[in-house]
């Protein structure tokens, strides 16, 4: 090989050692795409879940097991766990990538009817359905909406996100914070002892505020708004 | 130029390769399955599809399940999915090409979901639905197992049909152009217009009565009609 010859390779070669950096870190290697289903034939009272990024979806009705079905799309070198175990009455999940953005985890339930999430998640997005259990949600970039909820209690808490929660049966307390976001939560109309503290906004109709009522809600809202209702 | 010579039949191969292999094959070719969950409730369950079968459950549950196999080539997969439409659910595959391309979609659903479907060529399964069906299935057989319907409309060109319903219809309504049909029914007395190929259609259990409360109306011009009362 003459000189010349070599220094015309010599970019390749830098372009091609480069690569790596810029595909980002973590992307060099397999790319994992699975989707796992388990039956929980033990009595479960609460899902733990904490994950990275993903999403979860959850109904819930009278059935004697629990189904979970997770799929998990990450880069090999990125993956540090995706794994579940049952803890006691605990169904304990958890879901980590090395890398922000190289992985996602998709958490598919279907429950008995007074299952308790308690979830932390990064970024993604949560949709609860029917339980009538208790919720605590934590989380940085999150879109939570609870469908036709029966909880007693429900507490969530993001930094950036909307939350839309339906319940069906007077709460004994809502908590929802949120840095930035807006707030909708739907409860059946009566009297709760009111706490809305919002940057926008903050309408309510067919709630009404009662500093003795017994169920409370607390809604703390920092760039957003809140729309409570009170249904019939 | 003698090269060009000897090249000419393997450039012609390769320009008839797509001929070949026939249209809307080039390209991806699937063989994937999904699973949905959808929470909001819903009246309705909208079915179309192009190819491929339908299998509908019903039981006490919340949020409905969609899942789908989907096997053929991309090219002529016009689309595939579901979407919410209020209260009703849509779920559909469309053909946009001659390929092969076909979906067995399964639902499971909450009592009380109606059903509306349209088959073009599968199979459909129906358990224990409890709320009105109605559609049309073009080439297919269809069996209903533990249904509670009140009203049952089906038109299928081309399929037996093979229902068993475990309280009585208010209006069973059944034309099936090619195929024949089978019932299975509360004994009693029903409002019965049957028609079927040689006009002797075999009653067991059941009776037919013009006050009745039950309409059974079954048009099988290409085939037996079987109706058994239990």
């Amino acid at each position: 090989m003459t000189t010349n010859r070599r220094h015309r390779l010599l970019p390749l070669l830098v372009a091609f050692a480069a690569l790596p950096a810029t595909m980002g870190p973590g992307r060099c290697g397999f790319a994992l795409d699975y989707t796992e289903t388990y039956l929980i034939t033990d009595e479960i009272d609460r899902v733990v879940l904490a994950i990275d990024d993903g999403s979860v979806i959850s109904t819930s009705y009278e059935r004697d097991a629990l189904l979970l079905k997770r799929h998990v799309f990450a880069f090999e070198p990125s993956l540090e766990t995706a794994e579940h175990e049952v803890d006691g009455r605990d169904l304990k999940l958890e879901a980590r990538c090395k890398y922000d953005g190289n992985c996602s985890f998709d958490h598919m339930f279907e429950t008995p009817p007074a299952v308790d999430f308690d979830i932390t998640l990064d970024e993604g997005w949560i949709d609860l359905g029917y339980t009538r259990g208790d919720i605590v949600v934590d989380g940085r970039s999150v879109w939570f909406r609870g469908v036709q909820l029966g909880s007693r209690t429900v507490e969530v808490a993001l930094q950036e996100g909307d939350v839309d929660v339906e319940l069906i049966s007077p709460p004994a307390l809502v908590d929802v914070a949120v840095t930035t976001g807006d707030v909708t939560l739907t409860v059946p109309a009566g009297a709760y002892r009111c706490d809305f503290t919002a940057g926008g906004a903050v309408r309510n109709d067919g709630v009404t505020c009662d500093e003795t009522a017994a169920e409370s809600l607390r809604i703390t809202v920092g760039a957003g708004t809140i729309t409570v209702t009170g249904e019939p | 130029m003698r090269a060009l010579r000897r090249l000419m039949p393997a450039a012609l191969a390769a320009l008839s390769l797509p001929l070949l292999a026939g249209a809307g094959t080039c390209g991806i070719i699937y063989e994937i399955s999904q699973r949905a969950l959808v929470l909001d409730p819903i009246v309705r369950l909208d079915f179309e599809s192009d190819s491929g079968g339908l299998e509908v459950f019903a039981f006490d549950r919340n949020g409905t399940v969609v899942s789908y196999a989907l096997k053929g080539f991309d090219a002529s997969l016009e689309d595939i999915g579901h979407a919410l439409d209020g209260d009703v659910l849509r779920a559909f595959i469309l053909r946009g090409g001659p390929a092969e391309i076909s979906a067995d979609f399964y639902f499971e659903v909450a009592r009380g979901t109606e059903l509306t479907l349209r088959v073009e060529s599968g199979p459909v399964t129906l358990t224990a639905l409890d709320a009105p069906v109605s559609g049309a299935v073009n080439e297919g057989d269809v069996v209903g197992v533990a249904l509670t319907t009140p009203t049952f409309e089906l038109e299928v060109a081309a399929g037996d049909v093979d229902l068993e319903w475990a309280a009585p219809p208010v209006a069973l309504r059944l034309e099936v152009a090619a195929g024949d049909v089978t019932l299975a029914l509360p004994a009693g007395a029903y409002r019965c217009a049957l028609d079927d190929a040689d006009g002797a259609p075999q009653l067991d259990g059941v009776t037919c009565d013009p006050a009745a409360a039950g309409e059974l109306a079954v048009s099988a011009p290409g085939g037996h009609i079987r109706v058994q009362g239990k």
